[in-house]
């Protein structure tokens, strides 16, 4: 997170390219962008223009992790994105992973808590020590069965 | 949650508009000042003189001031204005070439040290001010072996017992003196230079990218940017400014005056952390910095035209430093500021 940045400008950041023209940065497509992040994930905020340190932690989280989702990647890799992230926030964010990997988009997802894999995940797999210990279909299995695969030496 | 705005209900904030406006504000009053009790002050020539007095400052500042945005700080740079000055004196008087010879010199002069620089910082991994420092002291020493610690000026003697064949080109000594119009060249290339950098900075993907990196590289760096590229360019582009500034100082002086630039750096630095100061920005910019210049350029000429010592200058820069640090650090009510490198 950058201290003192709007939303639009964290939204943008990592596609600077996509949002300039010969190195100079197009104001308009840059706000039009902020707006769809704050739209698509619910982001609770006055504007796109507001500054992220005014957001809560979930709302912070959705823009950082919406931005890579507006990008329209192939494979997504999101390394814990609900920690320290409210109910309300994982949701959307969730949702929003899920409407992604609906259309072409293969993601991944890491996390070690198992309410949230199961909000979001198609498929399940466990790693305990680095070893495949649990891989099913997330409509196989349950909260209780993945915990004790958790749980088991490998 | 605040949204940073904190005089919703009192409609006037008197803190935050001298955090905002303070600055400004001394500019504006000094000005008047020296410009309604001192006549000569008021004369086009006296502000001419006086801005062009402070070209080599600011203009050396604003490349501090790129690397004060990705969060490091070059102290090189007063060294590399002097570099430059017994560069194009050696390439002129020593080597008799042209003044347009001696300029290429001078920059590429500058793009060396400034690679240099970012190599200790990049590659080698010192701390910005640790290395620059340690530039500082090598390129003040290192300029003085060629010209065996002599200032360079024509009829030099050299080692062999010859005399140096060439002299300052009039082309060169035009850089300080011809004009566009009214203006003095050195002062259009620092206005002209800081609307570059302003532009860079503010409008560009790529000055974006360089206040991403000073204010979190980390979370620079997790969004793909490149962020040891950008340090490396910011000091080549100092190193290139510093240069500038020597060039305009080498023709001012005519000759390779061995000390020169050596009181630059701190004016330099100082500008670039006055301007960080200006409009409540809390960050390094170029327009503060060149307001800032022109500050310290109106303060020195007020108070020589008044009769005050030379000496009493740098109490009044280091005042004026101060002074811009309580308006950033102490009263600006910002969450997160600009810290300089340590």
């Amino acid at each position: 997170m950058i201290p003192n940045w709007s939303i639009s400008h964290i939204a943008t950041l990592p596609f600077m390219g996509d949002f300039s023209v010969r190195g100079i940065i197009k104001k308009i497509k840059e706000g039009i962008r902020g707006k769809e992040l704050v739209q698509d994930l619910k982001v609770v905020t006055t504007s796109h223009e507001a500054i992220v340190d005014s957001l809560s932690g979930g709302n912070q989280q959705k823009v950082v992790v919406g931005r890579w989702l507006q990008s329209n990647p192939k494979l997504m890799i999101l390394d814990e994105p609900f920690r320290g992230v409210d109910i309300g926030a994982r949701r959307d964010i969730s949702k929003r992973v899920r409407d992604l990997a609906a259309t072409d988009v293969a993601v991944l997802v890491l996390a070690s808590d198992v309410d949230e894999i199961l909000d979001v995940a198609d498929r399940v797999i466990v790693l305990v020590e680095g070893k495949v210990v649990m891989d099913v279909n997330a409509g196989e299995t349950s909260k209780d069965k993945i915990v004790n695969k958790m749980s088991e030496v490998a | 949650m605040s949204i940073g705005k904190t005089s919703a209900t009192n409609g006037f904030d008197l803190r935050d508009f001298i955090v905002k406006y303070g600055f400004i504000l001394v500019t504006v009053i000094l000005f008047v000042w020296f410009a309604s009790t001192e006549p000569t002050f008021r004369m086009q020539n006296t502000l001419f003189s006086m801005l062009k007095f402070t070209s080599v400052v600011a203009i050396t500042g604003l490349g501090v001031t790129l690397t004060m945005v990705v969060g490091g700080l070059d102290l090189s740079v007063g060294s590399i204005a002097g570099l430059s000055v017994t560069l194009s004196a050696m390439t002129m008087v020593i080597y008799a070439q042209t003044g347009a010879i001696a300029l290429v010199v001078v920059l590429l002069g500058g793009v060396l040290v400034g690679l240099f620089n970012a190599f200790l910082i990049v590659v080698l991994k010192i701390p910005d001010l640790l290395a620059t420092l340690a530039t500082m002291f090598t390129i003040m020493g290192l300029k003085l072996v060629p010209v065996d610690g002599q200032s360079v000026s024509s009829g030099l003697i050299l080692r062999d017992g010859s005399v140096a064949p060439g002299k300052f080109t009039p082309g060169f000594l035009l850089i300080d003196r011809a004009y566009i119009g009214p203006v003095p060249l050195p002062v259009a290339i620092f206005f002209i230079l800081a609307f570059v950098v302003w532009i860079f900075l503010t409008k560009t993907r790529w000055g974006r990218v360089m206040y991403a990196i000073g204010s979190n590289p980390e979370a620079a760096r997790l969004a793909g940017v490149r962020v040891q590229r950008y340090r490396a360019l910011a000091y080549v582009l100092s190193g290139v400014f510093a240069s500038i500034g020597g060039l305009i100082l080498s023709s001012r002086i005519g000759q390779g005056d061995i000390s020169a630039g050596n009181s630059l750096l701190l004016d330099a630095v100082a500008v670039s952390l006055v301007g960080t100061s200006v409009l409540g920005m809390a960050r390094p910019n170029a327009w503060g910095t060149t307001l800032g210049a022109v500050l310290i350029g109106i303060v020195i000429t007020g108070l020589t035209i008044k009769g005050f010592p030379y000496y009493a200058q740098d109490v009044v820069k280091g005042l004026v430093l101060l002074t811009a640090l309580i308006f950033s650090f102490t009263l600006s009510r910002r969450k997160s500021r600009f810290v300089p490198a340590v």
